[in-house]
């Protein structure tokens, strides 16, 4: 399902953002990556999401190489995936309903269909009352909340999440790590980065720690 | 989703928008009323060019056959219209006639029979068009200058030479004008659709790593220029329609020029959305090639923010 082969991300300094990064992740697994500051998680998330291409190596998810995607196909690769970025990346302008109806509307189904939908989405995060309000006047745990719904509500194959909890009180975030967890036993892939090592212990699911650009495996 | 990105980028940058508008108006203006005048340029030949008649002038020495076959080639050809032969008796009466007020000594020179030949004098058919008339007359005249007895030919030929040199040296500054002007709208076009990109270059990051396909997010900006460009042309033809109608109304109400002004025209249906399809179609290029520079799929990785 997700694949990294000898994968290495450099930045202009030289910044070695990922160094020889091998994993493998199989369909409907729930994985955590951790790591301190720095050390690559969301480089890995943006290489993950076709977000920014690799410097070189190969990394295959659902089936498309992204080292050799071309341009028309990043956009039917990125509808198969949910990403829920680090900084939300929520449109100003739209109300938190709109926000979520996004990859539904890209998808172009019925406006009936995605009013359901994002209604749906936005119960199980707990912002059906938010629904109506624009990002900028939601705390950072609704809009976080917002960024998930965003995520899932069309519900993909594969759901990447750069740091979902860490605007969230701990019963919240117990709460959409549950989400997460029911996702995953529906058949959704699960990658979760967090700095949350409670989180990570009490969930005890495949651990990946990446340390300065490298991987080192591990379970708890 | 189209629509709504449609109309927010029109409200979000309405001064940008408005400055474009200005622009380009003014640009279209100058471009259509240059075809106007390339257009109407060939109506001035006409007016003037099928008044002029053709005087072939026989030598003194001219016989009754000669004179006749001259005649005959005239009337012969299918373009003109009437053949009138002059005397070299009637000339001299017509010119005595002229000069009585100003050179009254000439009524007693007798050499003046030899110098005032007798000619034919020509006009073309008026179903001949003004294009034509010339290269007809051209024609006519080379085929005359073969034939005995023809002394000399004149047609006003000097004169619609040096208009059609001056015609075709304004068609040339015209044409230049008008592909550098369509180069200039193109740069304000683009300049006005980055401007309204750049502004919200995060929405285009968001909606493509949301998986938005290209069409999805540049047709909105591409149909924002289209939109101004399409309000500039019909400015620029209302602009266009109004000074051209006061030239028309000044020409018509001139007692020398009023058979111009009837003749003038104005850009016709087909002109006119030629004219649409190339400003709307320019905007819509410039527009399109400015997007895709940023909407590349990696447009938020293209900001060089680095984790």
């Amino acid at each position: 399902m997700i694949e990294f082969s000898h994968v290495y991300k450099t930045y202009p300094g030289p910044t070695h953002a990922l160094r020889d990064v091998e994993l493998r992740v199989e369909k409907g697994e729930f994985v955590f990556l951790t790591g301190p500051s720095g050390a690559g998680k969301t480089t890995l998330f943006k290489m993950l999401s076709a977000y920014d291409k690799v410097t070189s190596g190969q990394i295959m998810v659902a089936g498309f190489d992204l080292t050799k995607i071309q341009e028309y196909e990043i956009p039917i690769f990125r509808r198969k995936i949910g990403v829920v970025f680090q900084d939300f990346k929520l449109l100003k302008d739209r109300t938190i309903a709109e926000n979520v109806a996004i990859p539904l509307m890209i998808r172009g189904d019925r406006p009936q269909s995605i009013e359901r939908r994002v209604r749906e989405v936005l119960d199980q995060v707990g912002l059906r009352d938010r629904a109506h309000t624009l990002p900028e006047f939601c705390s950072g745990g609704e809009q976080q909340r917002a960024a998930i719904a965003r995520a899932i509500v069309h519900q993909p194959g594969i759901l990447i999440a750069d740091e979902p909890t860490g605007n969230l009180d701990p019963k919240l975030a117990e709460e959409i790590m549950d989400l997460l967890e029911r996702l995953c036993a529906q058949g959704t892939t699960v990658f979760v980065a967090t700095h949350d090592h409670e989180l990570v212990k009490r969930r005890k699911k495949r651990v990946l720690s990446l340390f300065k650009g490298q991987i080192q495996e591990g379970f708890l | 989703m189209i629509q709504k990105q449609l109309v927010k980028g029109l409200s979000d940058n309405l001064s940008i928008h408005v400055s474009s508008f200005l622009v380009l108006s003014l640009s279209f203006t100058v471009i259509l009323g240059s075809l106007l005048i390339n257009k109407n340029l060939n109506v001035g030949l006409s007016q003037w060019g099928s008044s002029l008649d053709m005087s072939v002038y026989l030598s003194s020495s001219v016989t009754p056959e000669q004179a006749q076959e001259v005649r005959i080639y005239l009337e012969g050809r299918s373009e003109v219209g009437e053949v009138k032969y002059i005397s070299s008796e009637q000339a001299i009466e017509t010119f005595q006639e002229q000069m009585a007020t100003y050179a009254p000594d000439l009524f007693s020179d007798k050499s003046l029979s030899e110098v005032i030949p007798a000619s034919f004098q020509m006009v073309l058919k008026k179903s001949v068009s003004a294009i034509e008339h010339s290269q007809v007359m051209a024609h006519i005249a080379q085929s005359l200058q073969s034939m005995s007895g023809v002394e000399d030919i004149t047609w006003g030929q000097d004169w619609v030479q040096k208009y059609s040199m001056i015609s075709r040296a304004i068609q040339s500054f015209t044409w230049t004008t008008i592909a550098i002007l369509i180069l200039g709208s193109l740069f304000v076009s683009a300049n006005s659709i980055r401007a309204s990109i750049l502004r919200r270059r995060e929405e285009v990051e968001i909606l493509e790593l949301v998986g938005a396909s290209s069409t999805m997010i540049r047709t909105p900006y591409i149909l924002e220029s289209m939109i101004i460009a399409f309000l500039a042309f019909v400015a620029s033809c209302l602009l266009c329609s109004g000074v051209f109608s006061v030239v028309q109304n000044q020409l018509q109400s001139s007692e020398d020029l009023s058979n111009l002004g009837r003749a003038l025209v104005f850009a016709s249906p087909l002109d006119l959305v030629l004219y649409l399809v190339i400003t709307v179609g320019v905007s819509a290029l410039s527009a399109w090639w400015v997007i895709r520079k940023i909407n590349s799929g990696y447009a938020a990785a293209s900001k060089g923010q680095i984790a």
